[in-house]
């Protein structure tokens, strides 16, 4: 039978380390209209890590312990993160509801295209709720911006046979955003 | 447009749903994209995950921004001699994804490293090395009337807590500060859950010392 031991080295949190993991999720995650807020985002979700690490105030009583895991702290990590960009859509929407007669100062710059790009989003989803179901999921994770070879991991599939999923679904996916009468 | 800014495009538009979505993530789904991203989730959750990023952009989202945390940092330097730090029997996906998490473990690597070192026997290896293990065949199928899950103890004085989902991770039974590694889910909760459906299963340990250890999740099916 395995034994568990609490006994791990006390170590430091290296903050540069952490704020670059969270800058590179906020990056790849931040849409255009949050990028006035992408500093903030990054600083406040990695004080909340950070006081959850210190104060022990995670849903467990050895979340907050210097034995902390690098791993659990990125799992701290992601569930902060999605809140503050929840709390910033919140605070954003608030705004917009409080200041209808001022552009807000986050306002997309091109708001036409902006939607433009949600509307495609729409026929997107749409066109996937159509599509075989194993083409459906090689292309989702195309659209979530994996390879084919990522996909192929992720999905446990066969290479080859995830890149012919993908290449057809790409296909019937412009097929049908083109009967739709939208083109990208 | 070239084939590339058409892909971009694409993306672009799909994954720009989650600006207007107005669902959110629970907590359990949350935490299911999580463990499949880690790789913890066995292949058929794991699809049935990602085909609901179809049509859940909020889920999407939650998704790319755990990709995202658990991607390699460019920026950060790697040891030559990096440890092992996912145990490959736990792992279900080949050497690329540990070695990118790896790297991101290494970028981090002042925060504490919980050696996860799985070896073929459930015993300990080395000072700090800990592993919560099932006490049940893998995928066995156990009779609803004796659904008892058991695992490996912690040191005197843990307290455990599980939970039960079922395949699609709707939560079944969730009970914390069980004092004894063994739980039984009650009859009447199974009740309603078909025979041969798949049952998921986890447990944190948490020590004396506040230390919380997290199990891999465990698969068994219902009689």
């Amino acid at each position: 039978m395995t034994s568990v031991t609490a006994e791990l080295p006390r170590r430091t949190v290296d903050i540069t380390a952490l704020r670059r993991a969270l800058a590179r999720a906020v990056g790849r995650v931040c849409p255009g209209w949050l990028a006035a807020d992408r500093d903030d985002l990054v600083q406040a979700a990695l004080l909340r890590v950070l006081r959850k690490h210190e104060a022990g105030a995670g849903d467990d009583p050895g979340e907050g312990t210097p034995q902390v895991a690098s791993s659990y702290l990125h799992k701290v990590a992601y569930s902060v993160l999605i809140d503050e960009i929840r709390r910033v859509r919140r605070r954003r929407e608030t705004s917009l509801e409080d200041e209808a007669s001022e552009p807000p100062r986050d306002q997309p710059a091109d708001p036409e295209r902006v939607a433009a790009s949600a509307e495609i989003g729409l026929g997107i989803q749409s066109c996937l709720g159509n599509m075989a179901h194993d083409r459906r999921l090689a292309v989702t994770l195309h659209l979530q911006g994996h390879t084919v070879v990522e996909a192929a991991r992720i999905l446990e599939w066969p290479e080859k046979r995830t890149e012919n999923l993908v290449y057809r679904g790409m296909a019937d996916l412009r097929a049908c955003l083109t009967a739709k009468g939208m083109r990208p | 447009m070239s084939e590339r800014d058409d892909l971009d495009a694409l993306r672009h538009g799909f994954q720009s749903l989650a600006e207007t979505a107005t669902g959110e993530v629970s907590p359990a789904d949350l935490a299911a994209v999580w463990s499949a991203v880690q790789g913890d989730l066995p292949p058929e959750t794991r699809r049935a995950l990602v085909d609901r990023l179809a049509t859940e952009p909020a889920l999407a989202e939650a998704w790319r921004i755990a990709h995202a945390l658990e991607a390699p940092d460019a920026s950060a330097p790697v040891a030559p001699d990096a440890p092992a730090v996912f145990p490959p029997s736990r792992r279900s996906w080949p050497a690329p994804w540990l070695a990118a998490a790896a790297v991101v473990i290494l970028g981090v690597s002042a925060v504490v490293l919980v050696p996860r070192l799985r070896e073929s026997a459930p015993v300990l290896r080395q000072p700090g090395v800990a592993e919560v293990e099932s006490l049940l065949i893998p995928s066995a199928a156990i009779a609803r009337d004796a659904f008892e899950l058991r695992w490996t103890a912690g040191p005197p004085g843990s307290r455990y807590r599980v939970r039960v989902t079922t395949e699609d991770l709707q939560v079944l039974a969730e009970v914390t500060d069980l004092d004894a590694p063994v739980f039984r889910v009650p009859a009447s909760t199974l009740a309603g859950v078909p025979a041969g459906a798949i049952i998921f299963w986890q447990v944190d340990v948490m020590t004396p010392s506040t230390t919380r250890l997290t199990s891999p999740t465990f698969v068994n099916r219902v009689q």
